[in-house]
């Protein structure tokens, strides 16, 4: 009963994380001139290192940035950790998008000068690779409508965390113990996240 | 003008961080998951090393002064065990800040196991064209000003 339950979370865990090596397998039937460029795969451990150090150093950034913002104080300990995130980023830009006029939304003042593009550039990024990569389609995988309902869920609560998983993760390496519990916190939801996956039996 | 470097910055590293996220399929939620179900750790040395990458890059910039905020890296060892701002609920003393990263934490791992992914996991899917994932990125986009709305309607907004 177990192996047809972890079977089935198998089943839906690779329709939602569509592993590209797989869809490789799938079109191999192609002439070999059809098949999709060599574009060079990344391992995920790379792909962090480079993504975390990135995320880490834009932090210097932060040095150039102006201290007050039309006389407001901007920040009083500057917005640490704060390199990659895609709560905040989200919100920020937002934010600058709205130009503040959207009462209840109180973010940093700087955010009201100065868009925050980053969450932009991942679409961006991301849209373009797939594209050159041959790995761009519209299909179709989970039920659109519980998904929306997930991401408010998410944003939800990453909002009271302050923080996604990434920004959580950069304040794990900042040294922070609050971040630390949260962190376990997080893991722990995952495992009973998952745990309740297996009992239904793989959605 | 200054703040339009770090309007590029932050687009260069979000280009970055997507043409790479696209082609590692790097999932934070997903290590810990695969890892509990397969004992699988593609995806779990990806979140390990985001870690231990930004730790080498604070210390780095630590080391050379450049850091923004001076005398707080390493946070534990000059703040102690105070939290690192950035959640938009009130929290007026350190149990509070505590009981709401713990709050925040379980949720967001909860709903992301769920939903099949970290949200920067969804943003990628998302941009290559998985339907339900564009739906997963509307419903964040949405879901700011909403959650906004909510905590301070409860009155909870810091």
């Amino acid at each position: 009963m177990r192996e047809k339950a972890l079977h089935n979370v198998m089943k839906t865990t690779i329709l939602l994380n569509k592993n590209i090596n797989s869809k490789l397998e799938e079109e191999s039937p192609l002439k070999e001139s059809e098949k999709r460029p060599v574009f060079p795969r990344l391992k995920a451990w790379q792909a962090g290192f480079i993504v975390g150090l990135s995320a880490a150093l834009i932090q210097a950034v932060y040095n150039i940035m102006p201290k007050t913002v039309e006389g407001v104080k901007a920040y009083s300990i500057g917005p640490v950790a704060y390199g990659f995130c895609m709560f905040c980023h989200v919100r920020d830009f937002v934010n600058w998008f709205l130009k503040g006029s959207i009462p209840w939304l109180k973010v940093a003042p700087i955010s009201a000068v100065v868009p925050v593009l980053s969450v932009v550039g991942v679409l961006v990024g991301g849209s373009l690779t797939a594209i050159a990569a041959k790995d761009f389609s519209f299909r179709k995988t989970t039920n659109p409508v519980s998904s929306f309902i997930y991401g408010v869920l998410v944003v939800f609560f990453a909002a009271v965390l302050g923080a996604c998983p990434w920004r959580l993760s950069l304040r794990v390496a900042y040294f922070g113990v609050v971040a630390f519990v949260g962190w376990i916190f997080l893991i722990l939801g995952v495992l009973v996240a998952t745990k309740f996956i297996l009992k239904r039996g793989g959605g | 003008m200054q703040v339009y470097a770090f309007a590029i910055a932050t687009l260069i590293v979000g280009f970055v961080a997507g043409i790479i996220g696209q082609r590692s399929g790097l999932c934070l939620i997903g290590g810990y998951r695969d890892y509990y179900l397969f004992k699988d750790t593609y995806l779990l040395k990806g979140a390990l090393a985001f870690i231990l990458a930004a730790i080498l890059g604070y210390t780095i910039l630590a080391i050379t002064g450049t850091i923004f905020a001076t005398g707080t890296f390493p946070w534990a060892f000059y703040k102690g065990l105070s939290a690192i701002p950035g959640t938009i609920v009130k929290t007026t003393t350190l149990e509070s800040s505590y009981l709401v990263a713990a709050i925040g934490g379980f949720g967001v791992g909860f709903f992301s196991a769920l939903a099949g992914g970290c949200p920067f996991r969804q943003h990628i899917m998302a941009s290559e064209g998985s339907k339900g994932s564009i739906a997963y990125v509307i419903g964040w986009w949405i879901g700011v000003p909403i959650t906004y709305a909510i905590i301070y309607a409860l009155g909870l907004l810091a």
